[in-house]
């Protein structure tokens, strides 16, 4: 060893001024985190916007949704009646989201992660669980703020702005207007 | 464990240190310990079973038994399209969770005849750097950790790798189980204020890195510990198809970026670091090293990035069903080159797939490399392979 | 360092204990039950301080570690999580304390309270103010040596009778590392022994009331720092209980209040070790500034402020540098460390016989 161990000083002061730097912890039930706005979160299901097309329930890797509708004979439309979602075996991964037809999407992951219960089967939401904001449709452009506003994150699902939409030419062009699915 | 056999101390060669000779001595009987390190264990990087004898402290052999993590991941791809089969390759090395989105990617592409156009590359790029500096800080912050720095220097690769999850989940929308890239392209586009957050936070980069270099490599004691241990020659490695930041720290110059480029690499300027005796210390200034390349290459993608069109990421199929046949696809992994063989035939499902893991077989050059150190320096050897048991157990 | 030499300065310890003498003199108490009596309160408050202290001492070495890791550490039990020691200690007391199937029983329970004692007895020489330490004996470094050494037993013991491995190898290293690490220590003393003419502790502070023996002791100071770091197996030097190695090392077949008693045992010699680095090279109780304040406890405060201080320095070397492997520590104790200390002696020699005299006061 060298007569004065330099490097071992050095990391004595490189750790005593790490003393003074800013601290990164959020104090988290006093504080909310930052989430992107992207965040996949729990579901949000809106029944009024529904077309019962079940693309989302095949399209799950993990079949976690189990959707039964009827078609209403004096509209003709499809009407949901029950929308189960197992959020236990769910692993957001977002494909319902991508595949969902609609314009504001009908299901949408939001920003709402403290699930947890004591009991798997209380992991089984259903659609009145399954509520929150709509989320900005993609057509109208997004107002100027909410588009801008990096880190929007609210853990509570009663968030005002939680999921605008992004301006449409940033998706891809498959993923809207009911176009089928491209065969390669 | 009946069926280990016990090396006699007679056939062990190589890398002997003097107390284990003078063991060998007819007068001095002694005995070898055999001793189980993990699965529970505060520095197997994850859940690994070392089995290993010793002779007082020296090492005489060791047996690794790993399997604790496996979740038939190449057996569930099976199950699921081409396209939902991404969100599963997230989870194999899942510090560096979007260069096995990317991987997956490729061979899919090659398998199905599919397109990337440029700003998709771009993207990929640029998610896929930030993974491997995110795997790489939590790779020397371990590393740090199990010299003995207490924990100061894992949890300042965490707290520095919050940043680039925080990037990443504005981009994707997760902050470490992505699902962003799909064959043909990525899942959704990035924001128009992405790339400004992309380079204010590669700014921080160089501090962070020279926040190490005054912690660790400076340091005598971590000099002493590191520097001649664990050596791995490169004939070695090559005979033990090793890859990755282990082969580099060996002085072999093969990176598959270079080798066989994709995406956009053939035309980034970057620089591969390669060590010169094959030791701990050099695979850890090779990793040093990468986490700048990576930085390079990142502000390079943004520079192209912004000149592409916003919004035009080509075509990515949802479904699409390729013709029969077989495809095996490439790429540098955090960890090592990873690669995946994906055999079709004619189905929506591929018919098989496997996954070319690079810590499994970085692991298989570990007993050799172990033979002959202390029970303290096996530990350091360890970090220094930097493994993930996400990939070595899929 | 221009304290007043040590006639003059106030003798608050003295006064208080005066003060109590005659409160028990007048409630009836006599000769030996009064000596008695006396002697007891003052054991009740040092040993009672001993283990407080440790118990504060583990909220701030965590804050302490957790702020040079940019995060804020514990902080809500109490204010600024000052009362965490007490939900620790609650925790420990109500846990199961364990003995392992084929460990040896008594063995094992033994080591902790082994350990415990030499660590409170050595706060009897550890001079607190200008009255002394609690038990004026007149080779008091003498004593706080043999003492500490007690300790290393106990690792030993730990370390075999937990029937494990991991704990085997813990208490091999300790043997090597504790003995090896003796001869330095006392060595690098023996030069502020010459420097002031005495064994007492006491009498080492006095002789530095000119000169604090940091100064013409640097090598000294810097040995015996390292020297007792390695004796009380404190980071970067614990290798006996390396956690990435050997997960607890000795201690990791040991839970409940046992396993407390260890860790109290641990943070508690560390400030040992401040304390007496201060008694010996920092003056101890000595004042650096505003000496005849006629403040009761004002001795007292320096002492406590210069022992903190050290015991800060030392966290913040526990958490920056890496650890030895045990060979090359070894071989850093006997070849590098033990000829400095020797060094040190003869240089200790050189300046008394340069000065002339010794720094008595």
């Amino acid at each position: 060893m060298k007569l004065v161990p330099t490097g071992i000083l050095r990391s004595i002061s490189a750790v005593t001024k790490h003393l003074f730097v800013k601290r990164m912890t959020t104090q988290y039930p006093d504080e909310a985190p930052e989430l992107g706005y992207r965040f996949r979160g729990r579901h949000i299901f809106h029944q009024d916007v529904c077309i019962g097309c079940t693309q989302c329930e095949r399209v799950c890797p993990v079949i976690a949704i189990k959707m039964e509708e009827h078609k209403d004979p004096m509209s003709r439309k499809v009407v949901v009646d029950r929308f189960a979602l197992d959020l236990g075996i769910c692993y957001y991964c977002g494909l319902c989201e991508e595949v969902c037809p609609t314009d504001p999407k009908a299901i949408h992951l939001g920003p709402d992660f403290e699930l947890s219960t004591h009991d798997r089967r209380l992991l089984i939401y259903e659609m009145d669980q399954l509520a929150g904001p709509k989320p900005l449709p993609k057509k109208k452009p997004a107002p100027a703020a909410a588009a801008a506003a990096p880190g929007a994150g609210v853990p509570a699902a009663a968030a005002p702005a939680a999921r605008p939409a992004s301006p449409a030419p940033s998706l891809p062009p498959q993923a809207g207007g009911g176009e089928p699915a491209a065969e390669a | 464990m009946s069926e280990l056999k016990i090396i006699p101390r007679e056939a062990v060669q190589g890398r002997v240190s003097l107390d284990f000779e003078k063991a060998m001595r007819k007068d001095l009987r002694s005995d070898l310990v055999q001793i189980n390190l993990g699965p529970h264990h505060p520095s197997t990087h994850g859940v690994l079973h070392f089995f290993v004898t010793l002779d007082g402290e020296t090492v005489v052999d060791s047996r690794i038994i790993f399997g604790y993590l496996h979740r038939s991941a190449e057996k569930l791809f099976e199950g699921r399209t081409y396209v939902g089969a991404v969100a599963i390759m997230d989870r194999m090395d899942y510090t560096a969770a979007m260069l096995n989105n990317w991987a997956w990617c490729l061979s899919c592409e090659k398998l199905a005849g599919l397109e990337v156009n440029e700003r998709s590359n771009c993207l990929r790029t640029i998610a896929g750097e930030l993974s491997r500096l995110s795997s790489h800080y939590i790779g020397i912050g371990a590393f740090g950790q199990d010299l003995g720095v207490f924990t100061t220097s894992g949890i300042w690769g965490f707290n520095w790798r919050e940043e680039i999850l925080t990037l990443l989940d504005d981009l994707s929308g997760a902050r470490m189980m992505y699902n962003y890239m799909r064959p043909g392209g990525v899942a959704q586009d990035c924001e128009d204020w992405w790339p400004a957050k992309v380079r204010k936070v590669m700014d921080l980069v160089p501090r962070h890195v020279e926040d190490w270099h005054n912690l660790l490599t400076r340091n005598e004691i971590m000099q002493m510990r590191t520097k001649g241990i664990g050596i791995l020659s490169a004939e070695d490695a090559l005979a033990h198809s090793v890859t990755g930041p282990t082969l580099r720290g060996s002085g072999v110059k093969y990176d598959v970026r270079k080798a066989h480029p994709y995406g956009i690499y053939s035309e980034l300027d970057f620089e591969i670091p390669v060590g010169e005796n094959g030791d701990c210390f050099d695979r850890y200034m090779v990793r040093m090293e990468e986490m700048e390349q990576s930085r390079k290459i990142i502000l390079q993608a943004v520079d192209r990035l912004e000149q592409t069109e916003p919004g035009n990421l080509g075509k990515a199929p949802k479904v699409f069903k390729p013709a029969p046949g077989d495809s095996y696809a490439e790429i540098e992994g955090a960890k090592g080159a990873l690669g995946i063989y994906l055999k079709s035939d004619g189905d929506l499902q591929p018919y098989r797939a496997k996954i070319r893991s690079p810590s499994f077989i970085n692991l298989t050059a570990l007993p050799g490399m172990l033979r002959g150190w202390k029970l303290a320096d096996l530990i350091v050897i360890f970090g220094s392979i930097d493994i993930n048991m996400g990939e070595v157990d899929r | 360092m221009a304290a007043v030499p040590g006639a003059l300065l106030v003798d608050d310890v003295g006064a208080v204990g005066e003060w109590l003498r005659n409160l028990l003199f007048s409630w009836g108490l006599r000769g030996i039950a009064l000596d008695f009596v006396l002697a007891f309160v003052a054991v009740f408050i040092v040993a009672n301080f001993t283990l407080l202290n440790a118990g504060v001492l583990s909220v701030v070495l965590r804050r302490q570690i957790a702020f040079v890791q940019d995060r804020y550490g514990p902080n809500r039990v109490g204010p600024q999580g000052s009362l965490q020691w007490v939900a620790d200690m609650i925790k420990m007391i109500i846990k199961e304390a364990l003995v392992p199937n084929r460990a040896d029983r008594l063995v094992f329970v033994l080591a902790p309270i082994i350990a415990a004692f030499p660590f409170v007895m050595a706060y009897l020489v550890i001079p607190w103010s200008s009255h002394g330490s609690l038990a004026d004996v007149n080779v008091g470094v003498l004593y706080l040596f043999a003492i500490t050494s007690l300790a290393f037993p106990s690792l030993f013991m730990a370390g075999w009778a937990s029937n494990n491995k991991y704990s085997m190898y813990g208490g091999m290293r300790a043997v090597a590392q504790l003995l090896a690490f003796e001869v330095p220590l006392t060595m690098s003393v023996l030069g502020v022994v010459i420097l002031s003419g005495t064994l007492s502790t006491q009498g080492v502070v006095l002789a530095q009331h000119n000169l604090w023996f940091i100064f013409p002791q640097v090598l000294g100071a810097i040995v015996f720092l390292i020297a007792g770091m390695a004796e009380n197996a404190i980071h970067p030097f614990d290798l006996t209980e390396a956690e990435s190695e050997l997960v607890t090392g000795y201690f990791t077949e040991y839970s409940g209040m046992m396993f407390g008693l260890f860790l109290a045992v641990e943070t508690g010699t560390t400030w040992t070790l401040a304390a007496v680095f201060t008694t010996f090279f920092l003056g101890g109780w000595q004042p650096l500034f505003l000496a005849g304040v006629p403040v009761i406890g004002w001795p007292i405060v320096w002492f406590l402020v210069k022992s903190y201080l050290v015991f800060g320095i030392i966290a913040m070397i526990r958490f920056s540098v890496p650890r030895f492997r045990i060979d090359q520590f070894l071989r850093f104790g006997w070849t590098v460390l033990t000829p400095l200390a020797f060094l040190n002696l003869f240089i200790a020699a050189g300046e008394a016989l340069i000065i002339g005299k010794v720094w008595n006061p």
